[in-house]
Protein backbone atom coordinates (compact mmCIF):
# COMPACT_ATOMS: atom_id res chain seq x y z
CA UNK A 1 0.00 0.00 0.00
CA UNK A 2 1.53 3.59 -0.91
CA UNK A 3 -0.16 6.04 0.98
CA UNK A 4 2.55 10.00 1.16
CA UNK A 5 0.71 10.53 4.44
CA UNK A 6 0.84 7.69 7.68
CA UNK A 7 1.06 8.32 11.18
CA UNK A 8 2.92 10.57 12.65
CA UNK A 9 2.27 11.77 9.16
CA UNK A 10 -0.83 12.73 9.64
CA UNK A 11 -1.76 15.62 6.96
CA UNK A 12 -5.53 15.25 6.42
CA UNK A 13 -8.15 12.26 6.60
CA UNK A 14 -6.10 9.71 4.17
CA UNK A 15 -3.51 9.42 7.10
CA UNK A 16 -6.18 7.95 9.37
CA UNK A 17 -7.83 6.07 6.69
CA UNK A 18 -4.80 3.93 6.22
CA UNK A 19 -3.88 3.76 9.28
CA UNK A 20 -7.46 2.35 9.92
CA UNK A 21 -7.63 0.30 6.48
CA UNK A 22 -4.01 -1.73 6.76
CA UNK A 23 -4.66 -3.02 10.94
CA UNK A 24 -7.83 -4.05 10.23
CA UNK A 25 -6.43 -5.58 6.91
CA UNK A 26 -3.23 -7.09 9.13
CA UNK A 27 -6.69 -8.58 12.30
CA UNK A 28 -7.47 -10.45 9.03
CA UNK A 29 -4.32 -12.18 8.18
CA UNK A 30 -3.60 -10.05 4.87
CA UNK A 31 0.18 -9.49 5.37
CA UNK A 32 0.35 -5.14 4.57
CA UNK A 33 3.43 -3.39 3.82
CA UNK A 34 2.86 0.39 3.75
CA UNK A 35 5.24 2.26 1.59
CA UNK A 36 5.42 6.38 2.61
CA UNK A 37 7.76 8.78 3.25
CA UNK A 38 9.90 9.84 5.75
CA UNK A 39 8.80 11.45 9.36
CA UNK A 40 11.24 13.28 12.19
CA UNK A 41 11.74 11.11 15.01
CA UNK A 42 10.18 8.28 13.31
CA UNK A 43 12.06 4.94 11.97
CA UNK A 44 12.20 4.47 9.01
CA UNK A 45 11.06 0.77 9.29
CA UNK A 46 8.79 -0.59 11.95
CA UNK A 47 5.98 -3.17 12.39
CA UNK A 48 2.32 -1.65 14.13
CA UNK A 49 0.09 -3.86 14.72
CA UNK A 50 1.03 -6.32 12.17
CA UNK A 51 1.47 -4.00 9.54
CA UNK A 52 5.05 -3.26 8.34
CA UNK A 53 5.80 -0.04 7.57
CA UNK A 54 8.67 1.42 5.44
CA UNK A 55 9.37 4.85 4.84
CA UNK A 56 11.51 6.49 2.11
CA UNK A 57 13.92 9.14 2.49
CA UNK A 58 13.46 11.28 -0.52
CA UNK A 59 16.92 12.08 -0.94
CA UNK A 60 16.59 14.51 -3.90
CA UNK A 61 14.32 17.66 -3.35
CA UNK A 62 13.01 20.44 -5.58
CA UNK A 63 11.13 23.67 -4.66
CA UNK A 64 8.53 22.78 -7.44
CA UNK A 65 5.62 21.11 -5.43
CA UNK A 66 4.74 18.67 -8.42
CA UNK A 67 8.83 17.65 -9.09
CA UNK A 68 8.36 16.51 -5.64
CA UNK A 69 5.60 14.76 -5.63
CA UNK A 70 7.38 12.62 -8.84
CA UNK A 71 11.03 12.50 -6.75
CA UNK A 72 9.27 10.97 -3.98
CA UNK A 73 7.12 8.51 -6.12
CA UNK A 74 10.60 7.76 -7.64
CA UNK A 75 11.89 6.56 -4.31
CA UNK A 76 8.48 4.53 -3.38
CA UNK A 77 8.69 2.27 -6.67
CA UNK A 78 12.36 1.80 -5.82
CA UNK A 79 11.81 0.68 -2.75
CA UNK A 80 8.63 -1.47 -3.89
CA UNK A 81 11.17 -2.82 -6.36
CA UNK A 82 13.74 -3.42 -3.23
CA UNK A 83 10.90 -5.30 -0.87
CA UNK A 84 9.71 -7.58 -3.70
CA UNK A 85 13.61 -8.75 -3.53
CA UNK A 86 13.04 -9.38 0.12
CA UNK A 87 10.09 -10.73 1.01
CA UNK A 88 8.69 -12.23 -2.49
CA UNK A 89 5.49 -11.25 -4.79
CA UNK A 90 2.76 -8.69 -3.71
CA UNK A 91 -0.71 -9.99 -4.54
CA UNK A 92 -2.00 -6.03 -5.03
CA UNK A 93 -0.54 -2.81 -5.41
CA UNK A 94 -3.13 -0.31 -3.38
CA UNK A 95 -2.50 3.40 -3.91
CA UNK A 96 -4.05 6.38 -2.06
CA UNK A 97 -5.09 9.94 -4.01
CA UNK A 98 -3.09 11.18 -7.36
CA UNK A 99 -0.29 11.56 -4.80
CA UNK A 100 1.29 7.94 -5.14
CA UNK A 101 -0.34 7.16 -8.27
CA UNK A 102 2.22 7.28 -10.77
CA UNK A 103 4.62 4.74 -8.46
CA UNK A 104 1.40 2.46 -8.34
CA UNK A 105 1.31 2.29 -12.27
CA UNK A 106 4.67 1.83 -13.05
CA UNK A 107 4.74 -0.94 -10.14
CA UNK A 108 1.70 -2.55 -12.44
CA UNK A 109 3.60 -2.87 -15.20
CA UNK A 110 7.05 -3.69 -14.10
CA UNK A 111 5.54 -6.51 -11.19
CA UNK A 112 2.77 -7.72 -13.55
CA UNK A 113 0.32 -6.94 -10.52
CA UNK A 114 -2.92 -5.35 -10.29
CA UNK A 115 -3.74 -2.30 -9.16
CA UNK A 116 -6.09 -0.53 -7.14
CA UNK A 117 -6.41 3.21 -6.49
CA UNK A 118 -8.52 4.63 -3.48
CA UNK A 119 -9.72 8.19 -4.42
CA UNK A 120 -10.28 9.99 -1.70
CA UNK A 121 -11.24 13.51 -3.37
CA UNK A 122 -10.47 14.88 -7.02
CA UNK A 123 -8.61 17.73 -7.88
CA UNK A 124 -11.37 19.21 -9.90
CA UNK A 125 -13.55 19.02 -5.88
CA UNK A 126 -10.59 20.62 -4.02
CA UNK A 127 -10.13 23.62 -6.67
CA UNK A 128 -13.00 23.90 -7.75
CA UNK A 129 -11.70 24.40 -11.40
CA UNK A 130 -8.77 23.57 -13.20
CA UNK A 131 -7.47 27.50 -13.57
CA UNK A 132 -3.56 26.19 -13.72
CA UNK A 133 -1.52 24.06 -15.13
CA UNK A 134 -0.66 22.35 -11.77
CA UNK A 135 -4.48 21.88 -11.55
CA UNK A 136 -4.75 20.25 -14.76
CA UNK A 137 -1.88 17.78 -14.39
CA UNK A 138 -2.86 16.25 -10.60
CA UNK A 139 -6.36 16.10 -12.79
CA UNK A 140 -4.84 14.22 -15.26
CA UNK A 141 -3.14 12.12 -13.15
CA UNK A 142 -6.30 11.29 -11.21
CA UNK A 143 -7.65 10.43 -14.91
CA UNK A 144 -4.37 8.42 -15.85
CA UNK A 145 -5.21 6.38 -12.58
CA UNK A 146 -8.30 5.48 -13.20
CA UNK A 147 -7.79 4.29 -16.50
CA UNK A 148 -4.83 2.21 -15.01
CA UNK A 149 -6.33 0.59 -11.82
CA UNK A 150 -8.01 -2.73 -12.34
CA UNK A 151 -10.63 -0.67 -9.64
CA UNK A 152 -10.91 2.20 -8.17
CA UNK A 153 -12.10 2.84 -4.66
CA UNK A 154 -13.89 5.97 -3.85
CA UNK A 155 -14.78 6.99 0.46
CA UNK A 156 -18.25 8.12 -0.51
CA UNK A 157 -20.88 7.67 -2.75
CA UNK A 158 -20.88 11.12 -3.76
CA UNK A 159 -17.29 10.95 -4.92
CA UNK A 160 -18.18 7.16 -6.78
CA UNK A 161 -20.81 9.85 -9.12
CA UNK A 162 -18.29 12.64 -9.48
CA UNK A 163 -15.41 10.03 -10.80
CA UNK A 164 -17.56 8.37 -12.90
CA UNK A 165 -18.94 11.42 -14.28
CA UNK A 166 -15.25 13.87 -14.46
CA UNK A 167 -13.59 10.82 -15.31
CA UNK A 168 -15.74 9.38 -17.61
CA UNK A 169 -14.89 5.66 -15.91
CA UNK A 170 -17.44 2.74 -16.00
CA UNK A 171 -20.08 2.63 -13.50
CA UNK A 172 -18.83 -1.24 -12.79
CA UNK A 173 -15.33 -0.23 -12.30
CA UNK A 174 -15.79 2.38 -9.44
CA UNK A 175 -16.74 1.07 -5.67
CA UNK A 176 -17.94 2.85 -2.85
CA UNK A 177 -16.13 1.79 0.24
CA UNK A 178 -16.67 4.31 3.49
CA UNK A 179 -14.28 5.28 6.05
CA UNK A 180 -14.52 3.36 9.62
CA UNK A 181 -13.77 4.64 13.22
CA UNK A 182 -12.22 2.97 15.59
CA UNK A 183 -15.08 3.23 18.03
CA UNK A 184 -13.87 1.89 21.44
CA UNK A 185 -10.82 4.56 21.47
CA UNK A 186 -13.89 7.02 22.71
CA UNK A 187 -15.24 4.69 25.35
CA UNK A 188 -12.93 6.43 28.17
CA UNK A 189 -13.94 8.43 31.28
CA UNK A 190 -12.61 12.35 31.19
CA UNK A 191 -12.49 15.34 33.67
CA UNK A 192 -14.57 17.38 30.87
CA UNK A 193 -14.18 20.42 33.48
CA UNK A 194 -10.24 19.73 33.57
CA UNK A 195 -10.49 19.46 29.53
CA UNK A 196 -12.27 22.60 29.23
CA UNK A 197 -10.35 24.50 31.46
CA UNK A 198 -6.76 23.96 29.28
CA UNK A 199 -8.58 25.98 26.66
CA UNK A 200 -10.40 28.63 28.56
CA UNK A 201 -13.44 27.50 28.52
CA UNK A 202 -15.77 27.34 31.78
CA UNK A 203 -18.09 24.28 33.19
CA UNK A 204 -21.20 26.13 32.09
CA UNK A 205 -19.86 27.56 28.93
CA UNK A 206 -21.37 25.73 25.40
CA UNK A 207 -18.13 24.35 23.65
CA UNK A 208 -18.87 23.96 19.99
CA UNK A 209 -15.89 22.17 18.80
CA UNK A 210 -14.49 21.91 15.19
CA UNK A 211 -11.66 20.12 13.67
CA UNK A 212 -9.65 20.18 10.42
CA UNK A 213 -6.96 21.67 7.93
CA UNK A 214 -7.13 25.45 8.38
CA UNK A 215 -7.55 25.82 4.47
CA UNK A 216 -10.29 27.34 2.65
CA UNK A 217 -11.96 23.82 1.82
CA UNK A 218 -12.84 23.31 5.43
CA UNK A 219 -14.85 26.60 5.51
CA UNK A 220 -14.27 27.52 9.09
CA UNK A 221 -14.40 31.50 8.31
CA UNK A 222 -17.52 31.12 7.86
CA UNK A 223 -18.37 29.16 10.94
CA UNK A 224 -15.70 31.70 12.90
CA UNK A 225 -18.70 34.63 11.22
CA UNK A 226 -21.47 32.97 12.42
CA UNK A 227 -20.53 32.88 15.90
CA UNK A 228 -21.42 36.69 17.09
CA UNK A 229 -24.89 36.08 15.57
CA UNK A 230 -24.78 32.37 18.07
CA UNK A 231 -23.45 34.47 20.62
CA UNK A 232 -26.66 37.00 20.46
CA UNK A 233 -28.79 33.85 22.21
CA UNK A 234 -26.19 32.12 23.46
CA UNK A 235 -23.71 34.53 25.01
CA UNK A 236 -21.91 30.92 27.15
CA UNK A 237 -20.53 29.97 23.76
CA UNK A 238 -17.51 28.73 23.02
CA UNK A 239 -15.45 27.82 19.55
CA UNK A 240 -12.79 25.67 19.76
CA UNK A 241 -10.89 24.94 16.39
CA UNK A 242 -8.59 22.66 16.61
CA UNK A 243 -6.02 22.13 13.49
CA UNK A 244 -3.24 23.68 11.76
CA UNK A 245 -2.93 25.26 8.03
CA UNK A 246 -1.44 27.93 6.01
CA UNK A 247 -5.02 29.84 6.52
CA UNK A 248 -4.38 29.87 10.58
CA UNK A 249 -2.76 33.52 10.78
CA UNK A 250 -5.98 34.81 8.08
CA UNK A 251 -8.41 33.12 10.51
CA UNK A 252 -7.13 34.66 13.81
CA UNK A 253 -7.07 37.81 12.37
CA UNK A 254 -10.53 37.45 11.54
CA UNK A 255 -10.92 36.28 15.28
CA UNK A 256 -9.59 39.23 16.09
CA UNK A 257 -10.71 41.69 13.81
CA UNK A 258 -14.72 40.41 14.54
CA UNK A 259 -13.71 41.13 18.75
CA UNK A 260 -13.91 37.60 19.58
CA UNK A 261 -10.85 36.75 21.16
CA UNK A 262 -12.01 34.70 24.69
CA UNK A 263 -14.31 33.22 22.91
CA UNK A 264 -12.86 31.80 19.68
CA UNK A 265 -9.74 29.57 20.40
CA UNK A 266 -7.59 28.31 18.11
CA UNK A 267 -5.17 25.25 19.09
CA UNK A 268 -3.44 24.04 16.20
CA UNK A 269 -2.41 20.11 16.27
CA UNK A 270 -2.95 18.12 19.06
CA UNK A 271 -2.30 14.99 20.24
CA UNK A 272 -4.97 12.33 19.18
CA UNK A 273 -5.49 11.69 22.96
CA UNK A 274 -5.95 15.51 23.40
CA UNK A 275 -8.34 15.18 20.48
CA UNK A 276 -10.47 12.54 22.17
CA UNK A 277 -10.68 14.28 25.18
CA UNK A 278 -11.70 16.98 23.37
CA UNK A 279 -14.86 15.02 21.80
CA UNK A 280 -15.83 13.77 24.58
CA UNK A 281 -16.02 17.42 26.46
CA UNK A 282 -17.64 19.43 24.10
CA UNK A 283 -21.40 19.96 23.45
CA UNK A 284 -21.79 20.09 19.89
CA UNK A 285 -19.71 19.36 16.62
CA UNK A 286 -19.72 21.68 13.67
CA UNK A 287 -18.13 20.45 10.15
CA UNK A 288 -18.83 23.20 8.01
CA UNK A 289 -16.56 22.40 4.79
CA UNK A 290 -17.35 24.03 1.20
CA UNK A 291 -16.26 20.23 -0.19
CA UNK A 292 -16.08 16.88 1.55
CA UNK A 293 -15.76 13.88 -0.20
CA UNK A 294 -16.40 11.88 2.92
CA UNK A 295 -15.72 13.61 6.46
CA UNK A 296 -13.92 11.89 8.52
CA UNK A 297 -14.39 14.76 11.22
CA UNK A 298 -18.12 14.19 11.56
CA UNK A 299 -17.82 10.24 12.09
CA UNK A 300 -15.64 10.81 15.15
CA UNK A 301 -18.13 13.33 16.52
CA UNK A 302 -21.05 10.87 16.03
CA UNK A 303 -18.97 7.59 17.56
CA UNK A 304 -18.10 10.26 20.53
CA UNK A 305 -21.40 10.97 21.17
CA UNK A 306 -22.02 14.28 19.74
CA UNK A 307 -24.82 16.05 18.05
CA UNK A 308 -23.08 17.00 14.71
CA UNK A 309 -23.88 19.90 12.58
CA UNK A 310 -22.41 19.60 9.12
CA UNK A 311 -22.51 21.31 5.46
CA UNK A 312 -24.61 19.73 3.14
CA UNK A 313 -21.77 18.61 0.66
CA UNK A 314 -20.74 15.30 -0.20
CA UNK A 315 -19.96 12.31 1.80
CA UNK A 316 -21.30 14.47 5.03
CA UNK A 317 -24.91 14.25 3.36
CA UNK A 318 -24.20 10.21 3.58
CA UNK A 319 -23.08 10.32 6.99
CA UNK A 320 -25.38 12.51 8.72
CA UNK A 321 -29.18 12.58 8.01
CA UNK A 322 -30.70 15.38 8.90
CA UNK A 323 -32.83 15.51 11.87
CA UNK A 324 -31.66 12.39 12.25
CA UNK A 325 -28.24 11.60 13.08
CA UNK A 326 -27.26 15.26 13.12
CA UNK A 327 -28.54 18.79 11.66
CA UNK A 328 -27.30 20.13 7.76
CA UNK A 329 -26.73 23.26 7.32
CA UNK A 330 -26.19 25.39 3.55
CA UNK A 331 -22.21 25.57 2.79
CA UNK A 332 -20.82 28.96 3.20
CA UNK A 333 -24.18 30.26 4.59
CA UNK A 334 -23.50 31.86 7.87
CA UNK A 335 -26.93 32.65 9.11
CA UNK A 336 -27.63 28.74 8.26
CA UNK A 337 -24.22 27.93 10.29
CA UNK A 338 -26.06 29.77 12.97
CA UNK A 339 -29.49 28.44 13.00
CA UNK A 340 -27.73 24.66 13.02
CA UNK A 341 -26.04 25.72 16.33
CA UNK A 342 -29.24 27.64 17.69
CA UNK A 343 -31.26 24.53 17.12
CA UNK A 344 -29.29 22.04 18.49
CA UNK A 345 -28.46 24.21 21.86
CA UNK A 346 -32.06 25.06 21.99
CA UNK A 347 -33.34 22.02 22.02
CA UNK A 348 -31.63 19.85 24.57
CA UNK A 349 -33.40 16.66 24.61
CA UNK A 350 -33.57 16.62 20.65
CA UNK A 351 -29.91 17.48 20.42
CA UNK A 352 -29.49 14.08 22.93
CA UNK A 353 -31.53 12.01 19.98
CA UNK A 354 -29.62 13.01 17.55
CA UNK A 355 -26.41 12.06 19.04
CA UNK A 356 -27.75 8.37 20.33
CA UNK A 357 -28.92 7.74 16.88
CA UNK A 358 -25.51 9.04 15.18
CA UNK A 359 -23.52 6.94 17.82
CA UNK A 360 -25.22 3.48 16.81
CA UNK A 361 -24.97 4.56 13.54
CA UNK A 362 -21.05 4.93 13.49
CA UNK A 363 -21.44 1.76 15.39
CA UNK A 364 -23.04 -0.23 13.79
CA UNK A 365 -22.10 0.77 9.70
CA UNK A 366 -18.64 2.50 10.35
CA UNK A 367 -16.14 0.09 11.52
CA UNK A 368 -12.59 -0.99 10.21
CA UNK A 369 -13.37 -4.44 10.11
CA UNK A 370 -16.37 -4.09 7.38
CA UNK A 371 -14.33 -1.63 5.44
CA UNK A 372 -11.50 -4.41 5.00
CA UNK A 373 -14.18 -7.01 4.36
CA UNK A 374 -15.54 -4.58 1.71
CA UNK A 375 -12.06 -3.89 0.31
CA UNK A 376 -10.46 -7.87 0.63
CA UNK A 377 -13.71 -8.51 -1.66
CA UNK A 378 -12.20 -6.06 -3.94
CA UNK A 379 -9.02 -7.14 -3.77
CA UNK A 380 -10.31 -10.83 -4.79
CA UNK A 381 -11.85 -9.26 -7.89
CA UNK A 382 -8.84 -7.54 -8.86
CA UNK A 383 -7.18 -10.66 -8.87
CA UNK A 384 -9.24 -12.67 -10.45
CA UNK B 1 -0.35 32.77 7.00
CA UNK B 2 0.75 35.08 5.01
CA UNK B 3 1.63 34.01 1.22
CA UNK B 4 5.25 34.85 1.42
CA UNK B 5 5.03 32.12 4.50
CA UNK B 6 2.93 29.71 2.76
CA UNK B 7 5.66 29.92 -0.31
CA UNK B 8 8.70 29.58 2.20
CA UNK B 9 7.33 26.94 4.26
CA UNK B 10 6.46 24.93 1.01
CA UNK B 11 9.69 25.35 -0.47
CA UNK B 12 11.42 24.25 2.51
CA UNK B 13 9.48 20.77 2.46
CA UNK B 14 9.78 20.21 -1.07
CA UNK B 15 13.79 21.08 -0.47
CA UNK B 16 13.62 18.33 1.88
CA UNK B 17 14.71 20.67 5.07
CA UNK B 18 12.95 18.95 7.35
CA UNK B 19 16.03 18.15 9.97
CA UNK B 20 18.85 19.72 11.68
CA UNK B 21 21.73 18.43 9.44
CA UNK B 22 19.25 19.20 5.91
CA UNK B 23 18.67 22.77 7.62
CA UNK B 24 19.68 25.51 4.90
CA UNK B 25 21.12 29.15 5.13
CA UNK B 26 19.22 32.31 4.61
CA UNK B 27 21.21 32.35 1.41
CA UNK B 28 20.71 29.00 0.23
CA UNK B 29 16.69 29.26 1.02
CA UNK B 30 16.57 32.50 -1.18
CA UNK B 31 18.31 31.10 -4.15
CA UNK B 32 15.20 28.56 -4.18
CA UNK B 33 12.67 30.91 -2.91
CA UNK B 34 13.50 33.83 -4.94
CA UNK B 35 12.91 36.21 -1.79
CA UNK B 36 15.25 38.54 -1.01
CA UNK B 37 17.57 37.85 2.43
CA UNK B 38 16.49 40.64 4.25
CA UNK B 39 12.22 40.00 4.04
CA UNK B 40 13.34 35.96 4.02
CA UNK B 41 15.08 36.47 7.37
CA UNK B 42 11.72 38.11 8.96
CA UNK B 43 9.97 36.15 7.36
CA UNK B 44 11.75 32.72 9.09
CA UNK B 45 11.70 34.53 12.23
CA UNK B 46 8.04 34.77 12.51
CA UNK B 47 7.45 30.97 11.49
CA UNK B 48 10.02 30.38 14.14
CA UNK B 49 7.60 32.49 16.61
CA UNK B 50 4.81 30.32 15.25
CA UNK B 51 6.53 27.07 15.86
CA UNK B 52 6.93 25.96 12.40
CA UNK B 53 10.68 26.56 11.32
CA UNK B 54 13.78 26.10 13.53
CA UNK B 55 17.16 26.61 13.55
CA UNK B 56 20.61 26.08 14.47
CA UNK B 57 24.06 27.58 14.22
CA UNK B 58 26.24 26.08 12.16
CA UNK B 59 29.77 27.15 11.50
CA UNK B 60 28.83 30.73 12.55
CA UNK B 61 25.88 30.34 9.61
CA UNK B 62 22.25 30.34 10.95
CA UNK B 63 20.34 27.28 9.17
CA UNK B 64 16.59 26.54 9.24
CA UNK B 65 14.66 23.63 8.62
CA UNK B 66 10.95 22.69 9.17
CA UNK B 67 9.41 20.72 12.80
CA UNK B 68 7.25 17.99 12.47
CA UNK B 69 4.30 20.68 12.71
CA UNK B 70 6.09 22.79 9.89
CA UNK B 71 5.76 19.88 7.63
CA UNK B 72 2.21 19.13 8.23
CA UNK B 73 0.75 23.19 8.07
CA UNK B 74 3.27 22.93 4.52
CA UNK B 75 1.39 20.02 3.10
CA UNK B 76 -1.96 20.83 4.53
CA UNK B 77 -2.72 22.73 1.02
CA UNK B 78 -2.65 19.32 -0.54
CA UNK B 79 -4.20 16.63 1.30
Amino acid sequence: MLTWEYPPRIVGGLARHCWGLSRALARKGIEVHIITLEFPDTPLEEEVDGVKVHRVKIEIGNPNFLVWVLLFNHFMEKKAGLLTQEVGEFDIIHVHDWLTTLAGISLKHTLNKNLVLTLHSTEIGRSGELSSPDSSTKDSIEWWGTYEAKYVITVSDSLRSEVIGHFKVPEWKVVAIPNGIDIYVFKRNVDRNRVRARYGVEPNDKLILTVGRLVPQKGFHFLIQAIPKVLMKHPNVKLVIVGDGWMRSQLEDLIRGLGLMGKVITTGFISDSELIDLYLSADVLVVPSLYEPFGMVALEGMAAGLPVIVSSVGGLRQIVEHDKTGVWVYPGDINSIAWGIDYVLSNPDHARMLANNAKRKAKEVFSWDAVAERTIEVYKRAIR
Amino acid sequence: MKSISKIVIEILNNVGAISKNRALSIEEISRKTKIDAERLKETLEQLKSMGYVNSISRKGQERYFLTPTGILVALSSYS
